[in-house]
């Protein structure tokens, strides 16, 4: 895992943004940019440079799903690693993002150790794969 | 029908019985065709004027029944949102007190034996009591580092509650049209009446709240990461 990767944290509570962005710089990842919602974040994503996603479910504008489905089905960003770290818990949702490509699913409230336990099982697999 | 009305059609039949006995073919067709636009004009508006009404009963049921649904069961689960934010909130205010007074007495600790043996004159690394403080140093700090991660993530309840306090505005402004157009008597704004997928979409998102409907959640992470391993995620 290249800890110097540009992660992209996209949450329209600017709060759990910071405590993302916070426990990622503990972790040691640095290159951290934000976005408030997904109609936002697309562009980001879009622009390059982008190689991680963490991003929130429910948030006005652009869902963090439909931020998913659209990161799939862009065909420079459909292997981006996308976790998705949420308050939405119900089994219909976490199907559905499972079957629309997510890597890892987060629900909130979350600890540190989660955090660090999904992205290391996320590059863990794609290292694997590599 | 009107008093006008009734002078405009006794006046056209006077006229066609003349234009009959006068043997006006003409004229006795034109005045006719008269007759039969008027009364279908009539019963036009009259049509109209019903279905007027059934559309405004129709919303009125409609409004009925949201209200209905309001009371039986938004207001209901709103009361419900609202205390869980107050147990978040005070759970989140308590577990930041917690981590601040197990924080304090090592700081204080800290400040006072480095204030101690800063004053005194002979500062020798060999002191025993140096020794001893410095043994406990890492651990102490160590402890605070991990009281302030923990009051970090305490704060992750403003996104929580903000999510829950968002759905209550949304059941609060739903009342707010409802009451309108009642007190209004059925002429206020129009009341935004949901689909049954919208309905459903709607109630589905947002953080589980106890005994909340429609909330239902999977317990925890672990389910989740069971669920997701059976998904190949």
């Amino acid at each position: 895992m290249d800890m110097g990767m540009k992660i992209l944290v996209v949450d329209d509570f600017a709060t759990m943004r910071r405590i993302i962005k916070n426990l990622l710089k503990d972790l040691g990842f640095s290159n951290i940019s934000e976005a408030d919602d997904g109609q936002t974040a697309l562009p980001i994503l879009q622009k390059g440079g982008i190689d991680f996603l963490i991003t929130d479910w429910n948030m006005p504008g652009m869902q963090g799903i439909d931020l998913l489905k659209s990161v799939r089905a862009d065909a420079n960003l459909a292997t981006l690693p996308v976790l998705l770290v949420t308050a939405e818990a119900k089994k219909d949702q976490i199907i559905e993002a499972a079957q629309a490509g997510v890597n890892g699913y987060i629900v909130k409230p979350f600890n540190a150790a989660t955090l660090k336990e999904k992205i290391d099982k996320i590059f863990a697999r794609i290292d694997g794969a590599a | 029908m009107d008093a006008d009305m009734q002078s405009w059609y006794l006046e056209r039949a006077r006229e066609l019985v003349v234009e009959l006995q006068e043997g006006n073919g003409c004229r006795v067709e034109e005045l006719l065709s008269e007759i039969e636009h008027q009364h279908g004009s009539e019963l036009y508006n009259e049509l109209n004027r019903l279905s007027g009404k059934l559309q405004s009963m129709m919303a009125q049921t409609a409004i009925d029944s949201r209200i209905a649904s309001l009371a039986d069961r938004d207001i209901p689960d709103a009361r419900q949102r609202l205390d869980y934010v107050i147990e978040t909130t005070e759970k989140a205010a308590n577990g930041t007190l917690a981590h601040v007074e197990a924080s304090l007495p090592l700081c204080d600790q800290i400040i006072e034996f480095t204030d101690s043996w800063l004053s005194q004159n002979n500062h020798s690394v060999d002191d025993e009591s140096l020794q001893k403080f410095m043994l406990t140093l890492p651990a102490n700090v160590n402890e605070v580092r991990q009281a302030l991660n923990d009051i970090m993530m305490a704060q992750s309840f403003q996104d929580i509650t903000g999510q829950i306090l968002r759905q209550v505005i949304d059941v609060v402004c739903d009342i707010e049209d409802g009451l309108s157009v009642l007190v209004n008597d059925g002429n206020g704004p129009e009341v935004k009446t949901l689909s049954t997928a919208e309905r459903t979409k709607k109630e589905i998102m947002g953080p589980a709240v106890p005994g909340c409907q429609g909330t239902a959640s999977i317990s925890g992470q672990d389910e989740i990461d069971d669920l997701l391993s059976g998904l190949g995620v």
